[in-house]
Parts: C-alpha cells; structure tokens; sequence
C-alpha cells in the first residue's frame, strides 16, 4: 500500500504530470467559477483530448478539474449567487450575504482555506480507510441513504426560523417540483402534461440557475439605477490568516466528516453532505441566528464538506468501480477508453494506475490552494464593476447552465420561470433555500424509500434495523420535536 | 425551350451530385441520447474514433439526455436529412419506448437505419454467496417460496424488465421485481449481495465475474463473444424453456430522407470503423467482441426484437 502510494506521488511528480494536473485544476476553477459549466461537462470534453496520451496524464488531469471544480463552484455561489451544482447551493447561503458586505475577499478565503483542509482531510482518511470507506459505499443501503437525505430535509427546518410554516410549505413545494416526471421506479409519468420535455422532470440545473440566480438579478433589478455596486464599495482584500480559520473548528471538523464518510454513499454524495453539515454545524452554534446572513462558519462547513467528498467518492469508484456522482461516473468511462477495467480487480490489474490518482487528489489539492488564494484578488475585481455591467454576464451564464443541461432550450424557459416564481415567494418571505432543497432531496428520497421498502417486502422495520439506522431515526425524531419545542417557546415569547 | 429545361434540370442534378459528392465535409454529429458515463455513451465514445478515421472529417458526440431517452431520438428525427446528425442508441432501448409509451416515433420506420455496431445479450448473475450455479435452481426456489427472491432490474420497460417478467411467466418463478434507477445503481446493490439475481446487459460486472464474486447463471443470447471463456457457454433462457431473446444491439440512424448516396457512403463508413482493428480492441477490453451488422441485418433485427417485445408485454405485461 504505502510503496504503491510512494509510487504514485513518483508517478506524479513527472514534470508533464505535474504540469497536466496543475493545468486541470486551472481548467477546474475556472470551469467551475463559471455558473453552468460543471466538472461532469469539462470531463467529458477533455476526454477525446486526452486519447493520445497514457491512461495516468489523462486521468490527472481529469482529476484536476473534478478538484477545481468542487471550489470554483462556490465562487460563482459567493460572488453571483448563481451556483452551478447544488453542492455549491449551499455556499451561497452565507457566503453571498457576506459579499454583500463587502466581505467577499473574506468569503472566499475562507471557502479556499475550508476547500483545501476538507480535501486534505478527506485523503487521509480515505487512503488509511480504504476498506472502510468502500465498506461504506457497499453497506450503505437504499433504506441508509434514504434517512440520510431525509435528515438533512429536517434540518432545513433550521433555516426558517422565520416562519416555520413557510419553510414547511416551501419545502412541499420544492418536493412536488421534484416529483415531476417519471418516477424512478415505476417509471409512471406524473404532472408531465403529456409533455415529452417533463417526461424526466424539471432539470435540476434549470431550477438551480433559476431559483438562485435570475431570482436575485430580478429581485435587483429595482437597484439598478441607484450608484451601488453588487458589492459595497469598500475594496480592501483581507484573507482570512490561518489562525482565524483554524478557530472554526467545529464547523471544519464537522464538514470533513460529513464529507469524508457521506461523500462515500453513492447518490447522495456531495448534495446530501454540504447540507447535513451546514445544518449541523448551524445546530450547534452559539450563535444560530447570525447563520444565513453571511456568518463565515455557514462557508466554512459545506465548503469542506464539498472538498472532502472527493476522497469518499474515488476510493469506491477506483476499488469497487462504483461512481458517486457524475464525474466520477464520465471517469469510469474514461478508464475503459484508456485499456483499463475499472471494477473489483482494478486494484490489481491498474494499480499504477490507482495509486497515481490517489497521488494526484492530494497533489490537485495543494495546486487548488494556491491557484485560487492568487486568483481572488481577480474575482473581487470583477465584483466591483457596476451592476448594469455585471448583471448580463449573470444572466447569459444563467441561460448557458440551463441550457447546456439538456443541450436544448426547454431548461432555460423553467429556470426564466422559476426565477419569476422565486422572486415573488422570497418576496412574500417564504425562503427560496426550503424549495431548493426539497428539489434536490425529495426525489433522493422517495426513490431509495420505495426501493428499500421492495426489497425488504414492504417491512417498515427495514428503517430501524441496523444499528446506524435506529441513530438516524433517534436524531430526526429528536430534531422534529426540538423544531417544534423551539416554535412553541417562541410563540409563547410572541404573545407576551 | 424543352432542351434548356432539360438543360436546367441536368445541370441542377449534377451540382446536387457535386454536393453530394462531397459528403462529408463537415463534422459529423453522433447523438447520444443519454447522460455520459454509461454503457450506451462508452460504446459510442469506443466507435467515434474508428468512424472518424473512415469518414476522414471529425466526429463529435453530444449527449441529449432526458425523456428516458425519447429526447435525442426526436431531436434527430427532427434534424435535417443531409447525413450530419445521427442518432447513436441501443435497440431495445429504442423498442422499449415505443412498445410501453406513448411516443412520437416508432419502433421501426420513424428512422433510417444506417447499421449495428455491438450487440450484447442480457444476463442473469447472482452473488458467489448465495451459491446458485443455474438460473433454473434460482427460479425452483422461488417457485416454492413466490414472492420472496429479488429479481433486480435497472429500470422499468427496458430489455432487464421484459427478461424478468418473461422468466416469471413461462415459469411462474413469483420474483419480486424491483427497479433500480439505472446500471450504475443495480451494479452496487448486485456487489453488495442486495439481490438474489441481477438481470442486467453484458458484459457489465465482467470484472467482478471475473473476480469470483459473481457467477452468470443464465443468459438472453449466446454469450460465445464475450472475452471470459469460462462462461461463453453460458445455458440461455431458450434453451431452459423460455422463449425470450433480449439483448440489445447499439447501432446508427440517420433521420428520414437522408439521400440514398450519403446513406450509402455511410454504411461504408460505419462498416469500415466497426471492423477496424480500433474498435475491435476496444470491445475487446470493454469485455465483448464487437459484431456487425449491415442495416438492412439490423432492421431485420429490430424486427425480430419488436416482435419479442410485443410477445412478452401481450403475455405478461399488460395488466
């Protein structure tokens, strides 16, 4: 293991390796910085470029803008509100509220400092726990995944605090929203309208670019005429020091290990884990009401989270060839195109190959850091142009990730529609964040509900079978009636 | 006055021959109709290459996902005829639409087939730790306990859900069929040991037979192409009394009204990249040897499948 590993980082250090995947986390940064364009889309255009070269240059640098991606996409978030995957969603939630107070230098060193750290952590554990981390991958069950999901849903209900009855409602709404289409197992239509174009849903990236990103342009749009920038005018780059991030350590060590350990469950991977540890992290703060108005730790926990998935979905995808999440997914593919066969015996057959790119996810990570920590004074640059120069460039961004979901323009009519409809409910106070959410977790969800409940012959004692099971059920049981405690007190303190 | 309207119409048939002459001479596009990283776009992305050399331009695949697949087919079909989009799928998958859903397009004549590339039966395989050697010892125990075995699929009214229902009805098996959400899905819960059979296409998990995890215990077609020659013997459902065919067979369309010529040339040019020695090696590492098929044998076989679908929908599948 260890002489293998050695052999990698050898592997790696080649000159043009090195310089291949410095030149994919390049790619991944600013592939990622970019809303609508995300790492499975880069990948997957880089791999006729990379025909010609040997299996390992190739993979690096693929692995490259998988690593920079996972960071450039809480740029966009930080910057733009406009996020390009729904990990990335995620960031935005403290993070834009701090660019909005002329701390987005801060903001985005924090997400530079947490995306390293969790990447680095993610490694370690991975490479000393690859048993355990495909162990993970393997034993966590359609009825596991399920309650995960359904546990970062209850904790949304920690960002309403507003109103709790509007975040209920805007979760309902975000989980019709993502029952549209076929459902995943009996592949019944359902509100398709007899329309070929919903047949698989409202697209996830549609629904992103439009509930975040033309949400805000619209909301906006009344500010234009005024002088004020996207951003205060204040232009000062203050990084974070090492010190002061350090000091968040609950919202780090918690983000790398949602991220390690959930980044390894296939299908949930980096959606379900930026926003458990948020809402953990969140949970458990001195201070919860500042979370959502541009508190660094709400950067800080998913940002590591995002970057810790990294080593939780190679380890699987390299022992077991089982993909967490598309990019790993296009990789696979990758590997037969390059002579290799990826699967249980790759270990063997590949291992030069394994451990190189075991090598280059640490190594993508430490060109991550230093790319992105030199690339940010450039991004705030950007942020201080007028909003009426600004503004277009959110918008044609927007309509490029939604149309490049589908390679077609259906995707780009939801989103228009959608940012309307989420303009009037942030409007009315109703937290466009529940709706996301129960988009992206609602169809995760009832899927692995209804295949755990066939294989186990439709037994609800399937739920709290296993000892990891009956911990989740302990914590949603016990997050609902603290939600609900919480609601009363507060009602009683209304009413005096 | 007739001579120059004879004269128009020649000159003008021949500059049209010109411009056929010249295909191609622009950037093939090849539509995937599903997301990157499965089987259909690896096999497509294996070909693209060999038919790029042979076409001598370049060819490029989009991927338009979405509609369960029926998305890219309808793009295509509304595409221009000239020979520069095709529609690279598999066809059952293709069938599968049409024969369970409503579609704007059927299984059969909405396209110009232009030829097959690879065929893959499906197979049976069953975890090492469950002990089965044959599909028929699997099926005798469900028979007694109905009900009670899973039979996992990776999605509804595709090849695996049209295999599997047909093994319950011939043999009133009583599997309890459930549908995971794709390939990528199935293949875990199969490692995982969550399935008593995993009814998927070959050669997936090849590695993992290879390995010893998996036994194949049954198959829907010969399996004598496939690069592990312990199971190229593999017993097929035929030959165990159910009469049901399935695989499917990746192959190209052209939209309707492609001119004969360019259909023509690109026959040639699907025949000459699916023979190439470049493709063969990649079949032979995706764990298949590749085999061709002219378009009229795939028509043929399309065929032949259509009527195997509505065969086994009709019997079992109509509730």
């Amino acid at each position: 293991m260890l002489e293998g590993l050695i052999g990698g980082f050898a592997n790696c250090f080649e000159p043009f390796n090195l310089l291949l995947l410095f030149l994919g986390t390049f790619l991944g940064l600013l592939v990622g910085a970019l809303p609508g364009l995300s790492s499975p889309m880069a990948i997957i255009i880089l791999l006729p470029v990379t025909y010609s070269l040997e299996p390992l240059p190739a993979l690096l640098t693929m692995i490259g803008v998988y690593v920079g991606t996972k960071l450039g996409g809480s740029f966009s978030a930080i910057l733009l509100r406009t996020p390009g995957t729904p990990a990335g969603a995620c960031t935005a939630l403290d993070g834009f509220p701090m660019a909005e107070k002329g701390q987005s230098a801060l903001a985005l060193g924090y997400a530079t400092y947490a995306s390293f750290f969790g990447g680095v952590t993610s490694w370690i554990i991975a490479v000393t726990c690859i048993p355990f981390i495909s162990g993970i991958a393997l034993k966590s069950s359609n009825a596991d995944i399920a309650l995960i999901a359904i546990m970062g849903l209850v904790m949304v209900s920690a960002f309403t605090r507003g109103s709790m009855l509007k975040g209920f409602i805007g979760v309902c709404i975000g989980l019709l929203i993502g029952s549209m289409g076929m459902d995943r197992t009996d592949a019944i239509e359902r509100f398709t309208f007899g329309s070929l174009d919903l047949l698989s849903g409202v697209p996830f990236a549609a629904a992103l670019v439009g509930l975040f990103g033309f949400a805000v342009v619209i909301s906006d749009l009344s500010l234009m005429k005024s002088t004020s920038e996207l951003v205060t005018t204040k232009f000062k780059i203050e990084l974070p020091s090492t010190f002061d991030f350090l000091k968040r350590w609950r919202a780090w060590s918690i983000g790398g290990f949602f991220g390690s350990i959930i980044g390894a469950v296939p299908g949930v991977g980096a959606d379900g884990a930026t926003w458990l540890s948020y809402g953990t992290v969140k949970n458990n703060s001195k201070n919860p009401d500042a979370f959502g108005k541009g508190e660094p730790d709400g950067v800080v926990a998913p940002e590591t989270a995002n970057n810790a998935t990294t080593g939780g979905t190679m380890v699987p995808m390299l022992t077991l060839g089982i993909p967490g999440d598309a990019s790993t997914a296009i990789m696979i593919g990758a590997l037969y195109l390059h002579g290799l066969q990826p699967g249980v015996t790759l270990m063997k057959t590949g291992a030069e190959v394994v451990y190189g790119m075991l090598a280059g996810l640490l190594l993508a990570g430490v060109f991550m850091f230093f790319i992105a920590l030199g690339a940010i004074r450039f991004f705030v640059y950007v942020l201080r142009q007028h909003r009426s120069i600004l503004f277009p460039f959110v918008m044609v961004f927007a309509t490029m990730g939604a149309f490049a979901s589908y390679n077609e323009y259906f995707p780009v009519y939801v989103a228009i529609f959608l940012g309307v409809f989420g303009f009037f409910m942030e409007e009315r106070g109703f937290p466009v964040v529940t709706i996301v959410l129960g988009v992206i977790l609602g169809p995760i969800i009832e899927y692995n509900t209804r295949v755990a409940l066939q294989v186990a012959d439709a037994q609800w004692t399937t739920f709290i079978d296993t000892w990891p099971r009956i911990i989740m059920i302990g914590i949603i049981v016990f997050l609902v009636f603290n939600e609900i405690k919480q609601g009363l007190i507060r009602r009683k303190i209304s009413k005096q | 006055m007739r001579i120059l309207i004879l004269g128009l119409i020649f000159l003008f048939g021949s500059l049209s021959n010109l411009a056929l002459a010249a295909y191609p001479d622009q950037a093939i596009r090849v539509i995937v109709p599903y997301k990157a990283g499965g089987g259909t776009d690896s096999i497509a992305r294996g070909f693209v290459g060999a038919l790029s050399k042979a076409a001598g331009v370049d060819v490029v695949i989009t991927n338009v996902n979405g509609g369960a697949g029926s998305k890219g087919i309808i793009q295509v079909m509304k595409s221009k005829p000239d020979g520069y989009t095709l529609l690279l799928t598999g066809s059952t998958d293709k069938i599968g639409l049409s024969t369970f859903r409503k579609m704007p397009f059927k299984s059969i004549g909405s396209l110009e087939t232009v030829g097959g590339i690879y065929t893959t039966p499906t197979y049976v395989l069953a975890h090492k730790d469950r002990g089965y050697k044959s599909l028929e010892e699997v099926i005798a125990k469900s028979k007694a306990n109905p009900g009670t075995l899973i039979a996992g699929i990776g999605g509804k009214f595709g090849a695996h859900d049209v295999l599997a229902n047909a093994v319950n009805g011939y043999k009133n098996a009583g599997f309890r069929i459930v549908a995971y959400d794709g390939g990528a899905a199935l293949k875990k819960a199969t490692i995982a040991n969550e399935v008593d059979i995993c009814i998927i296409h070959s050669p997936v998990l090849l590695n993992e037979v290879k390995a010893g995890l998996l036994n194949v215990i049954g198959t829907g077609g010969s399996l004598a192409k496939i690069t592990y020659p312990p199971i190229q013997k593999t017993k097929t459902l035929r030959e165990m009394g159910i009469p049901a065919d399935v695989g499917v067979t990746r192959g190209l369309w052209a939209p309707k009204g492609t001119p004969k010529e360019v259909i023509q040339k690109l026959e040639k040019f699907i025949a000459e990249a699916a023979n190439s020695d470049e493709f063969k090696k990649f079949g032979n590492n995706f764990g298949f040897a590749p085999r061709y098929y002219t378009s009229s044998q795939f028509l043929d076989l399309l065929k032949t499948e259509q009527a195997v679908y509505t065969d086994i929908k009709g019997k079992f599948m109509s509730k």
